[in-house]
């Protein structure tokens, strides 16, 4: 990775490169939102940011500063599912020095180690995130209402048949209070690594939870300018950070489980 | 065609399937399900021998958007052949809703009135069906993620309605433009006739949206050739629309509303075309350009199908309510209202009938409405409505989660320069529909089914 240690500040923000893994075969159900919600963030504020959208067979970006991926079904012989382990060493590489990342559904299961379909094939992931999935018959859907350490309350509503175990050293991205979450058994929900985050949720994630998109800006930037940044520095976004405190009470007034 | 054999010659069944549908009627009920279900129960063959007996066959309309009106398309597209049509217009659309229908039009003598059946199934119960009842005819119009909470996948969607086109005897006619559907193109189904309705090249941009339409040509690459389309979509614009059909343009006058509906009258024009021509077994080019000239004369007289959107004037302020139930179908619904000088309220519910997962919002692009901004959103999901335009930078001026409450303040909406009243549009999920409906009905000088 290119570290930005020296390069010259020309503006008050660097620009951040934001990379989209597979935009059109891993974006379902409202991901859109979570793109669009980091952009908007960063572009109230006055932080220039550029998108990088990676489809199968382009080289892995050289600038990286927040990677993005949603959800989609996963097939052993999907292009994506090759292509994941064409890039996994500089994706690996990524965001084990540090920069942040928001998975969900399909790339958060294939940031995994295996996925086990329900005819007993195993699909390889790119192994960044220490778990496996296996899946299954019965869907999990409904709201999910769930409690995080460094979040608090997160919300949003799962749909997949997969379930996740978390491996070791990786650690849950929330305990769930109502939902299934990874796997229906363990109460966890999502995965925390380094400044990376993978959820099953949507909703979308990032616009109804707006202290996980804050957090990804925060770690972009301190990756990209090569020294720490202080979270109080981003402009609060009181407007539309109330409107989705609202939207979250609903969802915690309306959760009940489908199935 | 009078004398016909019986379609069905157990007069029991009959006769307690009418009676069931008697009493169901008597208690006030639509009586549309349950009788269905009775008569599936005591006689399972019953639907399968009488839908059997038609000697045009079974018609399956299927799609994620369009159903209802295309449906109503092709049926009034037939009628106007002079085919006597049995079909489901009751929304009820599964096998219970047909054979209600089926009760209604054979007399206790098991005779039926009617030479082909048009039904609109959606997809997972066009796949039960077929199964039971194989259709002569599929008619395959879009595949977009809706209620994946019931479905999981739109990939699961797309195969299952592939699935009711490998089951078709006759003929299967399908949108050339939706690449979940081209991939019949790769497997085409065992026994019919496979078919296209499509758009002209210079209708592709502004129909599909930019990343649909590269993945779409991605998949038509492999195929040798672009696919030929038995009728195209030319052009379009508010009250009009031309086709592309046997070499020749028509161009009509249509009282359908909505550039999609335009698109929905090519695909029933294609399939009307195909049934005629199985019929009568010509093919003579002055007869197609006679019959093509029917067709349209008589596509200009179709109405939308009730339910989907609806005209009130209430004190001389015109009100359009719009039904919107997925990303695919709302993007369409802004597409087709320019929204300056009118007020817009948008009613987002999460009940079972409304789908109870809104991240589809976030599929749906609003930035049409950031100049004239939106007045009021209202429903359960009311303010992840707001958080959605918030995002697009749409200014919204009211949250009322209540949808009568809202439907009062917008009704009270002025024009900011000259105070007039101004046309209000309201689009509205399943549920808030039917609470805005009987208000709005009693409050209406006139009311106009349009859309």
């Amino acid at each position: 990775m290119i570290t930005q240690a020296n390069q010259a500040h020309t503006a008050a923000f660097p620009a951040l490169t934001l990379v989209q893994l597979y935009p059109w075969e891993m974006s379902v159900n409202g991901d859109a939102g979570n793109l669009q919600t980091l952009q908007r963030r960063l572009q109230w504020r006055s932080i220039p940011s550029k998108l990088v959208r990676l489809h199968p067979g382009d080289p892995f970006p050289s600038q990286a500063d927040l990677i993005v991926g949603g959800g989609g079904q996963i097939t052993s012989n999907s292009p994506v599912t090759s292509d994941l382990l064409r890039i996994k060493e500089p994706l690996r590489e990524a965001i084990e020095s540090g920069v942040p990342a928001l998975v969900t559904g399909g790339s958060y299961q294939l940031f995994g180690n295996y996925l086990q379909t329900i005819d007993n094939r195993q699909i390889e992931g790119a192994a960044i995130f220490n778990l496996h999935t296996q899946d299954n018959t019965q869907r999990l859907t409904g709201n999910v209402i769930a409690q995080s350490e460094q979040f608090g309350v997160i919300v949003g509503f799962e749909n997949h048949s997969g379930r996740t175990w978390l491996g070791a050293g990786i650690n849950p991205l929330a305990r769930v209070t109502q939902g299934g979450g990874n796997n229906n058994e363990d109460k966890t929900e999502g995965a925390r690594y380094h400044n990376a985050v993978g959820s099953y949720l949507f909703g979308p994630l990032l616009p109804l939870n707006p202290g996980i998109a804050d957090f990804l800006i925060v770690k972009a930037l301190e990756h990209c300018l090569g020294e720490p940044f202080d979270p109080q520095e981003l402009t609060a976004l009181p407007a539309i950070d109330a409107c989705a405190a609202q939207a979250a009470a609903i969802v915690q007034k309306r959760s009940w489980n489908i199935n | 065609m009078t004398d016909r054999s019986r379609a069905y010659n157990n007069p029991f069944v009959i006769a307690l399937g009418k009676t069931v549908q008697a009493l169901a009627r008597l208690r006030g009920g639509g009586g549309s399900a349950f009788p269905g279900l009775v008569v599936d129960k005591v006689a399972p063959s019953f639907a399968p021998k009488v839908l059997g007996s038609l000697p045009c066959g079974v018609v399956v309309i299927s799609a994620t958007n369009g159903k209802t009106t295309t449906t109503k398309i092709v049926t009034e597209l037939l009628q106007s052949q002079n085919l006597r049509v049995l079909t489901n217009d009751s929304g009820s659309n599964f096998m219970r809703g047909v054979i209600a229908a089926l009760l209604s039009r054979i007399t206790l003598g098991g005779r039926l009135d009617a030479d082909i059946a048009v039904l609109e199934l959606d997809e997972a119960h066009a796949v039960q069906f077929a199964k039971r009842v194989p259709p002569r005819y599929t008619l395959l119009l879009n595949v977009m993620p809706d209620q994946l909470d019931r479905f999981g996948t739109v990939e699961y969607t797309a195969r299952l309605l592939r699935q009711v086109a490998h089951m078709t005897t006759g003929a299967v006619i399908a949108n050339r433009e939706d690449r979940h559907l081209v991939e019949l193109a790769t497997t085409p189904p065992p026994q019919a006739r496979l078919l296209w309705f499509g758009l002209a090249p210079q209708l592709r941009d502004d129909f599909i949206q930019k990343e649909e339409k590269a993945q779409l040509d991605a998949g038509v690459a492999i195929l040798d050739e672009r696919l030929h389309a038995a009728v195209e979509l030319a052009a379009v614009d508010g009250s009009w629309a031309s086709f592309e059909i046997d070499g020749s343009t028509l161009t009509t006058a249509l009282t359908l509303k909505g550039v999609y509906n335009a698109y929905n009258a090519a695909a029933a024009l294609a399939l009307t075309k195909e049934i005629l021509s199985q019929r009568d077994g010509t093919d003579k080019q002055e007869h197609n350009s006679q019959l093509n000239a029917q067709l349209i004369e008589a596509l200009a007289q179709v109405q939308s199908a009730f339910g989907r959107g609806e005209s009130f004037v209430i004190e001389g302020q015109p009100v359009e309510m719009v039904l919107v139930k997925n990303a695919g179908g709302f993007r369409l619904a802004l597409e087709s209202f320019d929204p300056s000088n009118s007020a817009t309220m948008i009613v987002i519910n999460d009940d079972i009938g409304d789908g109870r997962d809104v991240s589809w919002l976030f599929d749906v692009d609003f930035s049409s409405l950031r100049k004239p901004g939106v007045a009021l959103v209202s429903g359960t999901r009311a303010w992840d409505m707001a958080l959605r335009l918030g995002y697009d930078e749409v200014p919204c001026h009211q949250v009322e989660s209540d949808p009568l409450t809202a439907l009062d303040c917008l009704l009270t909406c002025r024009d900011t320069l000259s105070g007039a009243p101004q046309p209000l549009q309201i689009y509205c999920t399943y549920t808030a529909m039917t609470k805005l409906r009987p208000r709005l009905s009693t409050q209406a000088d006139a009311r106009r089914v349009s859309l």
